[in-house]
């Protein structure tokens, strides 16, 4: 058994553990709370021994045990959800306690270690922690980081604080790798490119000398042409190699996006449950957006600017040392004044975008709701607090312009004021050079490095920000590559079997099944059915109806038990061969915003024109449908909500027939309709059904009569089977009881009756 | 349950009458005890229907809690300021202990680094440090004005009223807001 603590104890802690035989060695867990027993905040201790439970705080910079039971004494230990945390409430001796009190966040891992602590005290289990509570724990454990032990950002693995650059810059470049070639004739060009940008300060400043100073007026042209000529291969070179800079990141970016696509199409729904859709969302677009950003200017720029920087750092120091140190001197201000202004003007900018977003929100929300805004008369009050979002909004870009356009005048002063003493000092050297050696430095040197120091400042303002802006584009990139290192749940086994048509007789042996494995929703589960057999599965809301289905469709991989297709588990067969065998048609169908036949045809596109009509007609669909303004090329809009439930229905019971699937699962597909349009869709349906095996879940108990079975599912097992008129035949069958309450109800509000 | 214990409202809904119902806290124990004239209850949960807005009002009142479920719900006091105060008081304690989200009264501190805003806080039940993401996905303005936190490991933190809070606490919320 190992050592598992999923909480970072202090050599203090460790050795006043020790001293109560708790032990590293002795130890099974120790997990630290915020809330002591009588829910103040402070640190708390869940420490488990092979026998003992201790609860230890910390009072005044002490270690002290607060409770200490002899696990094999204890009758019960249990937790018990409370309103942003739990408590764990030990009884022994036919005395209750609440010994330790958790926060929200350790729900889950409470919940099974007291599951464990119960298997061990009521069935004399071993007191282990395997399966379950070891990935509550990992769970855990991933919210902080394993180095720094901060707790991490929920949705991205990295911690910013600890995420190692160079690994991450080099997986990026490793996408660059087929356009090194590129990378290297950009690399070159930007060297050249820089290195010409100086030349406009330095044939200024021989202007000066030679033509100017000395007279040489021959010189002038050849000079100019020096000029125009360095200005014009500079603007060429910045074109080309700004044109391959953007090829490189949007090539790359584009197999980046693209990889992270496909890998999302391959990922389980036990991942996308965890995640959010809008943050999965802007991984896709939005950071691979900084990537590319990264990638076509990022590298660009930072080149450049390290470039123009050592460069003019020579040539100031080569003109005149001394001067050229007294350009740099300003250079630790400027520096200092950038980083310091840079972090109040990221903070003043986040806050704008901040504020931004959650005015296009209310914006999206008021907009998608206008109907019921306009029903409930509540235009007044939604253009009342558009006025409040709007007006932040207004604030907080002010503020932050502001800010920056403060900064920008204060950093030219500094600038300028070195540009006095540069004049001083380099006044005073001309005109001592002039006297003795005019060859030491001219009046053109002097003109020539206060040109360069217009140019050095630039690059340092850039070189302030750039620790901040590397670590948003590699943060970025780091969240893109959390989902590319993602393992697929539930994928195709190496020796996965193709079969073009399974029979359809379906067995679940003991099925068990949690979203979260310490919570099953399923739990031994059995069912036997026969090819061609139409199942009704009832149950009341959250029974776990549907999730049986999805573990058919092995949308989830079952924690225990097994389902078998055709005698053989759903795990040897390829995900192809399921997907086109079983078909599906949901409560509220999601239709994509394309045409009626695209919508039709979307699990088999390759269906012909005549294929999708027959399978609208057999749907009831086909009627409504050329009714529609374009026929079967009708844009739906989108999420299909140009249509009504019903015809969504009956376009999701065409896409079904289209597959002509061996397996139909019905999951509540006509309960968000009229009873008229039921009826179609129930003529609809009886197509569907014939010859297939059909699994149907209605809350509507009058839809399932014609089933051949109907298993009634309550807390996740079959506790009744049989007919319709098998089940109502039962004295306090809970079938007879749902019908009798539909009947009831039914006779309330269409007779009003009691 | 004896007859006339509760004001029955409906099927579902039961008020207690706060004049026939006592609670009783047990310090040693953090359990409370509910007694309505000669039955009792060991160890219930109070669990208030507004916990964010309004503690004291609709209080409802589990027996028989588990980890996943409140088992079953004895009924509903409207107002626990009816109650006497010896009840008052224990059906506070509960309450404070079973709402367990602490009320911010004080910020020391707001740093960010890295997208990470680090929070130095005093709260009702002590202080504390937590670390929230982007205030945009992390802040959220309840009503009234209300500001409900949320920090990095998905527990919650309450700030009923930022205007009240003292002028050093506003500067340092002012960035986050």
């Amino acid at each position: 058994m190992g050592l598992v603590t999923p909480h970072f104890i202090d050599e203090r802690l460790n050795s006043f553990l020790s001293e109560q035989n708790a032990g590293e060695s002795d130890r099974i867990m120790a997990v630290v709370s915020s809330f002591l027993p009588d829910a103040q905040c402070q640190s708390n201790w869940f420490v488990l021994t092979k026998e003992r439970l201790l609860i230890v705080a910390e009072m005044n910079g002490k270690y002290e045990i607060l409770f200490s039971y002899i696990l094999k004494d204890l009758k019960e230990v249990r937790s018990q959800a409370l309103k942003g945390g739990g408590v764990i409430i030990v009884e022994s001796n036919d005395v209750k306690q609440e010994v330790f009190r958790y926060p929200n966040s350790q729900g889950a891992l409470f919940g099974s270690i007291c599951d464990c602590i119960k298997g061990f005290l009521n069935n004399g289990q071993a007191l282990t922690f395997e399966d379950t509570l070891k990935v509550v724990m990992k769970e855990e454990l991933n919210k902080f980081c394993s180095k720094c032990h901060r707790p991490k950002l929920s949705d991205i693995k990295a911690c910013p604080f600890c995420i190692d650059r160079k690994k991450v810059v080099f997986r990026i470049l490793s996408y660059a790798k087929p356009f090194s070639g590129q990378l290297i004739i950009v690399v070159v060009l930007l060297a050249f490119s820089t290195l010409l940008q100086l030349l406009p300060a330095i044939i200024t400043g021989k202007i000066v000398d030679k033509v100017l100073a000395q007279g040489q007026v021959d010189l002038l042209v050849p000079l100019l042409l020096a000029l125009g000529g360095s200005m014009i291969i500079r603007t060429a070179l910045g074109i080309v190699h700004a044109r391959i800079s953007v090829d490189i990141g949007a090539n790359v970016t584009n197999v980046v996006r693209k990889e992270t696509f496909d890998h999302l199409q391959k990922l389980g729904l036990n991942f996308f449950d965890k995640q959010n859709t809008g943050s999965l969302m802007s991984r896709v677009s939005h950071d691979s957006q900084s990537l590319q950003g990264f990638l076509s200017e990022g590298i660009q720029y930072t080149v450049h600017n390290f470039f123009l920087i050592f460069f003019i750092g020579i040539t100031l120091i080569y003109l005149n040392p001394v001067l050229g140190c007294l350009i740099l001197l300003p250079t630790p201000f400027v520096v200092l004044i950038s980083k310091l202004s840079w972090r109040k003007l990221f903070s003043d900018f986040r806050q704008y975008s901040d504020s931004a977003s959650n005015l296009t929100a209310f914006l999206s929300d008021s907009l998608n709701g206008i109907r019921e805004v306009k029903t409930s008369g509540q235009e007044v009050r939604m253009q009342k607090r558009f006025a409040f979002w709007s007006d932040e909004s207004r604030d907080k870009i002010v503020k932050a312009e502001k800010t920056l356009q403060s900064l920008i005048p204060l950093l030219n002063l500094i600038i300028q004021s070195s540009l006095i003493f540069v004049w001083y000092f380099g006044s005073k050297d001309v005109l001592f050079a002039q006297q003795n050696n005019p060859s030491d430095f001219s009046i053109g040197d002097l003109v020539a490095m206060i040109g360069l120091m217009g140019i050095l400042f630039g690059p340092l303002q850039l070189l302030t920000r750039l620790n901040d802006w590397m670590t948003r584009a590699i943060t970025a990139a780091d969240r893109i590559f959390e989902i590319l290192d993602v393992e697929p749940d539930v994928k195709n086994q190496e020796d996965a079997q193709n079969t073009k048509r399974l029979v359809g007789k379906v067995v679940f042996d003991n099925v068990v099944f949690g979203y979260e494995k310490h919570k099953p929703v399923i739990k031994t589960l059995s069912l036997d059915v026969k090819p061609g057999e139409m199942i009704g599965l009832v149950g009341k809301s959250g029974v776990g109806k549907s999730t049986i289905m999805k573990l058919l469709m092995r949308l989830y991989e079952v924690n225990d038990g097994s389902i078998t297709i055709d005698g053989r588990n759903i795990k040897e067969y390829s995900i192809e061969t399921l997907r086109e065998n079983i078909s599906v048609v949901m409560q509220d169908s999601f239709l994509f915003n394309r045409s009626i036949a695209d919508n039709i045809s979307f699990g088999h596109p390759e269906a012909t024109r005549k294929e999708i009509i027959l399978a609208s007609i057999q749907a009831n669909a086909h009627e409504f449908i050329m009714k529609s303004s374009h026929g079967y090329d009708t844009m739906v809009g989108e999420r299909g909500l140009r249509m009504s439930g019903g015809e969504r229905q009956r376009i999701a019971i065409a896409r079904a027939l289209l597959g002509d699937p061996r397996i139909l699962i019905l999951d509540e597909a006509t309960s968000a309709v009229d009873t008229e349009t039921e009826q179609k869709i129930q003529n609809a349906l009886q197509h569907l059904i014939k010859g297939r095996t059909t699994f149907a879940i209605a809350h509507r108990l009058s839809t399932l009569r014609n089933a051949d079975r109907l298993f009634v599912i309550e807390d996740g097992v079959v506790v009744e089977s049989g007919s319709h008129d098998e089940l109502v035949k039962k004295e306090d069958g809970i079938y007879k009881k749902l019908v009798t309450i539909q009947t009831d109800w039914a006779k309330k509000v269409f007779i009003g009756g009691d | 349950m004896e007859e006339g214990f509760v004001e029955t409202i409906n099927d579902t809904v039961v008020f207690l009458d706060p004049k026939r119902v006592s609670f009783e806290f047990n310090e040693k124990l953090f359990l409370v005890k509910m007694t309505y004239e000669n039955e009792s209850y060991d160890g219930i949960s109070a669990l208030p229907a507004f916990p964010l807005s309004s503690r004291s009002e609709f209080v409802h009142i589990y027996k028989g809690a588990d980890s996943t479920k409140l088992k079953e719900c004895v009924g509903l006091i409207e107002d626990i300021n009816e109650l006497n105060e010896g009840s008052f008081d224990a059906l506070s304690k509960s309450i404070q202990m079973s709402c367990m989200m602490p009320t911010i009264t004080k910020i020391n501190l707001i740093y960010d680094e890295y997208y990470n805003f680090h929070w130095t806080v005093e709260t009702d039940r002590g202080n504390l440090e937590f670390s929230i993401g982007t205030p945009r996905r992390y802040v959220f303005r309840v009503s009234n004005g209300a500001l409900l936190i949320k920090d990095l490991k998905d527990d919650y933190y309450y700030i009923p009223d930022p205007t009240k809070l003292d002028a050093n606490s506003r500067k340092q919320l002012l960035p986050i807001l």
